[in-house]
């Protein structure tokens, strides 16, 4: 279901959740479970941790959700929790985002052996999540949020709590930094 | 088009190519910016597309559903109770914080006097050793005082006493010709008593 397609609908099903309607409640899970699980796991590398944050986060917006009214901040209102949660357990844990490693691309899971264009596609990936790896913590933030959750930039800063300006000014200097990491990026491309 | 400093659209519309869903760069980046844009948007479709964990979204909606359920219990029995509940307990409050201060009114008012007044003294009649005793009250005779003794024949110590008793009834001229023949003694060499005295 893609409930950014339609904003009437979202807003519909939001109003069943509050009336308590769990079937409702099962499809905004279904909706977004699946893309918070994505983002939480792409920062800390921990299908456990991904997961337990995840539930905490849709728990907290169900008890929460009582005489919600969807103005279009649901969405950086689910993430803007769920990283929350996952800085607070990442500070408890002393540690930070772990970079995406070739784990992520290299078909481990599968044991497969790509070959040709996909090897190199998964090659250039590791490549440059690994330089984002070395960025600053809200840079990556930032550079999660836009291509993992596909959020705008409005949404992120909505999520981050900075102000828009903010967020693409520092959208800005993480693309620079990341192409002065991988040192000569026309290569790759 | 609204552009930041750096001439990035704030209203979403480009013209670079892009995964569906992705807002598309405004124009203050370069081509090699962009060619990163795309490229990290391209290689993060396996970070987006990562699995969930079998049977994630049943355990998040059975989590989710039991919060709810635990969350509503005290709202549903805060809602049972009457609206004037509030108002009831600040009159409550309040009641009480004027009783305090009643309280505390009467206390400063009837308490003040009676702390600034001088110590009340407490005079305790001390009768000197030797001073006579009031004996109006003592009308106890001899045979009574025997008999107060011979109750309290257990304790010893008052049995000395026992001589005292006896020369309680005694008048002055019982006495006197006894002393008179003691002295008469004393100064009569016949009788040997002084020389006994000094001789022992």
């Amino acid at each position: 279901m893609a409930f950014e397609e339609d904003k009437a609908r979202l807003q519909a099903t939001l109003r069943r959740v509050g009336e308590g309607d769990e079937e409702a409640w099962r499809e905004i899970i279904e909706s977004y479970g699946p893309r918070v699980y994505a983002l939480l796991f792409s920062r800390c590398r921990n299908a456990e941790l991904a997961e337990e944050i995840a539930q905490s986060t849709f728990c907290t917006v169900v008890t929460k959700i009582d005489g919600y009214q969807e103005l279009g901040k649901f969405e950086p209102w689910l993430f803007r929790i769920a990283m929350n949660r996952l800085r607070d357990e990442m500070r408890r844990r002393g540690r930070h985002a772990i970079p995406v490693s070739h784990e992520v691309f290299g078909g481990v899971a599968t044991g497969d052996k790509p070959g040709g264009a996909e090897q190199e596609q998964r090659d250039l990936g590791e490549a440059l999540w690994g330089a984002i790896g070395e960025l600053a913590e809200a840079d990556q933030q930032i550079l999660h949020l836009r291509h993992v959750s596909e959020m705008s930039f409005k949404q992120i800063a909505e999520v981050l709590d900075q102000p828009l300006g903010t967020v693409l000014a520092r959208h800005f200097r993480a693309l620079k930094r990341v192409r002065e990491i991988l040192g000569d990026p026309e290569g790759l491309f | 088009m609204n552009e930041d400093k750096h001439g990035i659209s704030r209203s979403g519309s480009g013209g670079h190519p892009h995964s569906q869903g992705i807002e598309p760069l405004g124009e203050g980046y370069d081509d090699l910016d962009r060619k990163l844009d795309a490229r990290l948007s391209s290689t993060s479709h396996e970070l987006r597309s990562t699995p969930v964990p079998a049977g994630f979204i049943d355990r998040v909606f059975e989590a989710s559903i039991e919060a709810r359920n635990e969350a509503e219990a005290p709202l549903s029995f805060t809602r049972g109770l009457p609206r004037r509940q509030p108002a009831a307990l600040k009159l409550v409050a309040l009641a009480a914080c004027l009783g305090i201060a009643v309280t505390a009114a009467l206390w400063l008012v009837n308490g003040q006097p009676t702390r600034n007044a001088p110590d009340p003294v407490v005079a305790i009649d001390i009768q000197a050793p030797g001073s006579s005793l009031a004996t109006d009250s003592i009308t106890l005779s001899s045979e009574a005082e025997w008999a107060m003794l011979a109750s309290s024949r257990d304790h010893r110590q008052l049995e000395r006493l026992s001589t005292l008793v006896v020369t309680r009834d005694m008048g002055f001229g019982d006495v006197t010709g006894d002393l008179a023949s003691v002295i008469d003694a004393i100064h009569d060499p016949r009788l040997q008593t002084f020389d006994l005295e000094w001789q022992r």
